[in-house]
């Protein structure tokens, strides 16, 4: 994929405005109405979307952006969630060639897996930091709704992602 | 697929390479407690100006639960009479709205005088979200440095004990609760006076530390602020003891405590600062005179 360098900004803006919203309705919308518990990691969602979708030299400061952004709403900040994000999207620039969704299935397996793997990831680099494990199962039970949700959710968000993230077809024909 | 370098792009692996670094590097400087540095200057800014919409959304909320509460009735049945539904409807909201506005009073009222005998003073807050990460168990409230709350100010219902502040924009501010792992709370039992730990673990339960095993700890044990540290208060209500292993070999008991505040049903909370008694001074985030 490749874009100018305004057409790679008004994208990354976009998506960071989507990003604005989708967190105020995790942080507060889905809080008030439901439960304190369904929160849902629209910025993961995002970083996987970024590591799978758009191969591009800058992804990994937009991945930062990402997080950073996510550290407005969260305690968590920026910097652990970057750091997976750079591991996730490694491993998935190695497996993009073999990852085709074909079903809304698949690609809801796919995500719920991957939500999940970066959940354990990050609740196993915590506690390392913190030296204590002893709330990681209770922790990565009370997420599995929420990763449930936000798999199911995940080919919509893509579909819109995917518009704005949409390369400019007489380019890609130029490449 | 091949595990080859020249898969990637010369620049990707050097941005990749310098993002992780500079990713470890803020993970090393990361606390992730109450002691954690206050938010950047810019984040403040950003807060302040995204918080207000998260402020609206949780005003509104009465109006959405009415309107899908509506929206369920009215799949389900006929339209009588038009007018007459309107009247009634019309009614209803007025009733709904003046419920409403009895029961914040009555909230109000209630956390206003919990804790007269507290010497703090008292700053009323709503809870306007929760972190979007639910790793943590962190919430954000519609006051903040202009209000006289600085880090590390206690916070509490007329339940008990909600948690702490961890930082702090202009308006708003954060609270680590005490259901958050990073939140650790020295307790009393109060019938006992034996001292713990308390530690939030991630889930609506509190796990309660190094109670020797000598002390007697019963189901229903209310456990309270010890008030050490100069942070909480002395004699906050947190909670009640929900279970006990006393096992045989171990130094200390396995206790899980029910915190009093229904974190669900969350709206309205009070801060306790001392902020207020120097004159109406300036101060910093982190309550020092400017």
């Amino acid at each position: 994929m490749r874009y100018s360098t305004s057409e790679l900004l008004s994208r990354a803006l976009v998506t960071v405005l989507l990003l604005f919203v989708l967190e105020i309705i995790s942080a507060t919308v889905l809080t008030n109405m439901f439960s304190f518990r369904l929160r849902l990691s629209f910025a993961v969602l995002f970083c996987l979307f970024l590591s799978i979708y758009v191969q591009i030299n800058f992804l990994p400061f937009l991945i930062l952006i990402i997080q950073w952004v996510h550290s407005i709403f969260s305690f968590e900040g920026w910097a652990l969630g970057s750091m997976i994000g750079i591991i996730f999207a490694v491993g998935l620039n190695y497996l993009k060639d073999i990852i085709h969704f074909g079903t809304y299935i698949s690609q809801v397996i796919f995500i719920f897996i991957s939500l999940s793997l970066w959940d354990i990831v990050r609740s196993l680099i915590i506690g390392i930091k913190l030296n204590s494990f002893e709330f990681l199962i209770n922790h990565y039970l009370s997420d599995v709704v929420s990763n449930i949700i936000l798999a199911l959710a995940s080919p919509y968000i893509f579909i819109l992602l995917k518009v704005i993230w949409a390369e400019n077809s007489q380019k890609a024909l130029k490449a | 697929m091949k595990f080859a370098m020249n898969d990637f792009d010369k620049n990707r692996i050097v941005n990749f390479v310098f993002v992780l670094i500079v990713s470890i590097w803020g993970l090393a400087l990361k606390k992730f407690d109450f002691s954690d540095s206050n938010r950047t200057l810019f984040q403040r800014l950003i807060i302040e100006t995204v918080a207000p919409i998260q402020e609206g959304f949780t005003s509104t909320k009465g109006f959405f639960q009415t309107l899908a509460d509506n929206y369920l009735y009215i799949v389900n049945t006929r339209k009588e009479n038009k007018v007459l539904k309107k009247q009634i409807e019309d009614l209803n909201e007025i009733i709904f709205q003046y419920e409403g506005v009895k029961k914040e009073n009555n909230r109000l009222k209630e956390l206003l005088k919990f804790g007269e005998e507290i010497k703090y003073e008292k700053v009323l807050a709503q809870v306007i979200g929760w972190d979007s990460s639910g790793e943590f168990q962190t919430l954000r409230i519609n006051k903040g440095l202009n209000d006289g709350i600085v880090r590390k100010s206690a916070v509490i219902t007329s339940q008990g004990l909600v948690g702490i502040v961890q930082s702090v924009s202009a308006n708003y501010s954060d609270i680590i609760t005490i259901l958050d792992f990073n939140n650790k709370v020295d307790v009393i039992l109060d019938r006992t006076r034996a001292h713990g730990i308390l530690q939030g673990n991630a889930n609506q339960i509190c796990n309660l530390n190094y109670v020797v095993r000598s002390e007697s700890v019963e189901i229903g044990d209310v456990v309270i602020t010890s008030g050490l540290g100069t942070i909480y208060p002395k004699g906050i209500r947190i909670g009640t003891v929900v279970d006990v292993e006393n096992s045989k070999y171990a130094l200390t008991q396995d206790i899980l405590v029910k915190p009093f505040v229904d974190f669900n049903k969350i709206e309205e909370v009070v801060v306790l600062t001392t902020s207020m008694n120097t004159g109406g001074e300036k101060m910093d985030v982190d309550g020092e005179k400017k």
